[in-house]
């Protein structure tokens, strides 16, 4: 148990490290959960359940809230004074 | 606001309450103070009881009392009302108190400055009240449009609206003593002449406002890099974990959390540019005149900065924002607050760049990123019609025989809204630069219609890889008879056109 759970957390700070190259392009803390969530999924080392259970907070903002690009549907307003 | 009597003397936890006194203090206040020390006060009643409310009367020869519990930034709306009461009637006295009273401090036109809570006996000494609590707290629907000076303004029954916008923009004043403090500092800090100072505030007093922590450091990072740039990192003592995470290594991002509230406003003046969420700090940089990126969520820029010159407000417009909250907890619908989750980090980056080149000419170095021209030369034989094109990319990028269309507002596209201004639907060539994301392929769907007959379609992607070109050709040569196609692998662009047949 105390094995699989030390290398759990070893590849997911490998998984991490992925991400981190991703920063460029993906900025938002929402859309890194999304793609963290993925590629658990697809290497089968946690189920999205379990993820949600250990990360209630992004899951807030995943649901409903945020799309699937990471963003809430709307436009940036940039507005100059003086 | 109560006036609550004291029964035994009180001096400790910063306070100074005498026997036989009352003093005068909001509701909550009376609350922590009696689970503090509940057996030193007594009787507490209202403050309406002996509140003569001043209504506009004409004030030469007398004597106006004003106050308010807080924040910090919203004192500095009080600012331009008391220089225009003042001005008016130069024989009044004003005295004012205050529980965030630092941006008050040395203003020539109060005569008196108080902390709260204050001795009841000082309302007895004047002819007229007037408490401005909760005028500005999007409370009221004329809160949630008009700027919070003008809202103080008409509580002191002043008609603003003819008033010229410096006369509403706040001033601060500093001491010889504070500005002494400043030279010190800066150079206790390593700041010397030469360097371009950013000024960044961390956080907010509620996390509903803070901007999302794992941006800022993007912007940090990438401003981190400038040479000649130092960032000063501004926050209280409780931010100072946050600092030193921002920091991260950088020997030109310098945390400032030690300092109190006023001299972080004394510090301001010798930033060359503020970047700060909804905070005093926007007030600050308003008054000092500093060039400021202003970073909204839960209000409109509109009703902070409206006055203010050199500024720049970012505003999320989603389906809850503005929602005009204004208490000190977290956004109900998760945190950090969904609204500023279409800010980017790049959005934040150019408004300091786009204020940096408007006051010294020179851009930051990260914008070249952003300034680089495309080479068109194989494909720019497309381009030579009589009439202009159209241009659709996200960048700098001009040609002298293209309307340059561009979403982003900071790089002075020709056009930026494509519903009001404009009203041609064909053009003889149209040039689709790089913009692939979500939103960027709608636009370059949409572009394909506005090629006339006969008229090219010529798209321009760098970045790109063999497949792109492969899917490109593919899309193009659906609507558009393809006259050139081309990729550099060396410097991984695609170059693809089209001819719309007649």
């Amino acid at each position: 148990m105390a094995e699989s759970i030390e290398s759990l957390s070893i590849r997911i700070a490998q998984m991490t490290q992925i991400l981190d190259e991703y920063r460029i392009n993906i900025y938002t803390m929402d859309q890194k959960t999304q793609l963290l969530i993925k590629m658990l999924e697809e290497k089968g080392i946690m189920a999205k359940d379990e993820f949600n259970k250990r990360w209630p907070i992004y899951l807030k903002n995943d649901i409903g809230i945020l799309g699937p690009d990471g963003m809430m549907d709307g436009n940036l307003f940039v507005r100059f004074y003086g | 606001m109560r006036i609550v009597e004291v029964v035994r003397t009180f001096n400790k936890n910063g306070a100074d309450f005498k026997q036989g006194h009352r003093y005068v203090m909001a509701e909550d206040a009376e609350n922590q103070w009696r689970n503090v020390a509940g057996d030193h006060f007594g009787m507490s009643y209202p403050v309406d009881s002996i509140y003569r409310k001043y209504k506009g009367e004409d004030l030469t020869g007398k004597k106006l009392m004003a106050w308010r519990t807080g924040g910090i930034g919203d004192m500095f709306f009080l600012i331009p009302v008391l220089r225009f009461l003042k001005k008016r009637y130069p024989t009044c006295v004003l005295r004012v108190a205050s529980g965030c009273k630092q941006p008050l401090e040395n203003i020539p036109e109060i005569d008196e400055l108080v902390a709260m809570p204050f001795d009841a006996s000082m309302l007895e000494s004047v002819d007229y009240h007037l408490m401005f609590q909760g005028i500005i707290e999007g409370e009221t629907e004329e809160s949630k449009k008009v700027h919070a000076a003008d809202m103080f303004f008409k509580y002191f029954s002043i008609d603003s609206t003819g008033l010229p916008d410096e006369e509403k923009c706040p001033k601060l004043y500093f001491t010889e003593a504070e500005l002494a403090w400043l030279k010190r500092t800066s150079t206790q800090m390593g700041l010397s002449e030469t360097d371009y100072v950013i000024g960044i505030q961390l956080e907010t007093s509620a996390p509903l406002r803070n901007f999302p922590k794992d941006k800022m450091k993007t912007i940090i990072d990438v401003l981190a890099k400038e040479p000649t740039v130092k960032i000063v990192l501004i926050g209280s003592v409780q931010q100072a974990h946050l600092a030193t995470f921002f920091k991260s290594g950088y020997p030109n991002v310098i945390p400032a959390c030690t300092y109190d509230v006023r001299q972080s406003i004394v510090l301001a003046n010798r930033y060359d540019l503020l970047v700060t969420p909804d905070t005093f700090m926007v007030q600050t940089a308003g008054a000092l005149g500093k060039p400021l990126v202003g970073l909204y969520g839960p209000f409109p820029s509109e009703v902070r900065m409206k006055y203010f010159k050199n500024a720049i407000g970012i505003d999320p417009k989603v389906v809850c924002s503005p929602c005009y909250k204004h208490d000190f907890r977290a956004c109900i619908k998760g945190h950090p607050s969904p609204c500023f989750s279409i800010v980017k980090p790049e959005d934040v980056l150019q408004a300091i760049d786009y204020l940096k080149h408007k006051f010294t000419g020179r851009h930051f170095e990260f914008m070249s990123h952003f300034l680089e021209e495309p080479d068109l030369s194989e494909i720019d034989r497309f381009f030579l019609s009589a009439d202009k094109g159209l241009c659709f990319f996200p960048g700098y990028f001009k040609h002298h025989n293209m309307i340059r269309v561009d979403p982003n507002k900071f790089v002075g596209a020709d056009i930026d809204d494509l519903g009001a201004e404009f009203k041609r639907d064909s053009f003889p060539f149209v040039l689709f630069m790089n913009d692939f994301s979500p939103k960027g392929l709608q636009v370059y769907q949409g572009s394909k219609n506005m090629v006339r007959p006969g008229g090219y379609f010529v798209v321009y992607r760098a970045g790109a890889q063999e497949a792109d070109q492969e899917n490109l050709q593919r899309d193009i040569g659906n609507s558009f008879a393809l006259v050139f196609a081309k990729y550099d692998p060396v410097k991984r662009i695609v170059m693809i056109a089209g001819k719309r047949s007649y």
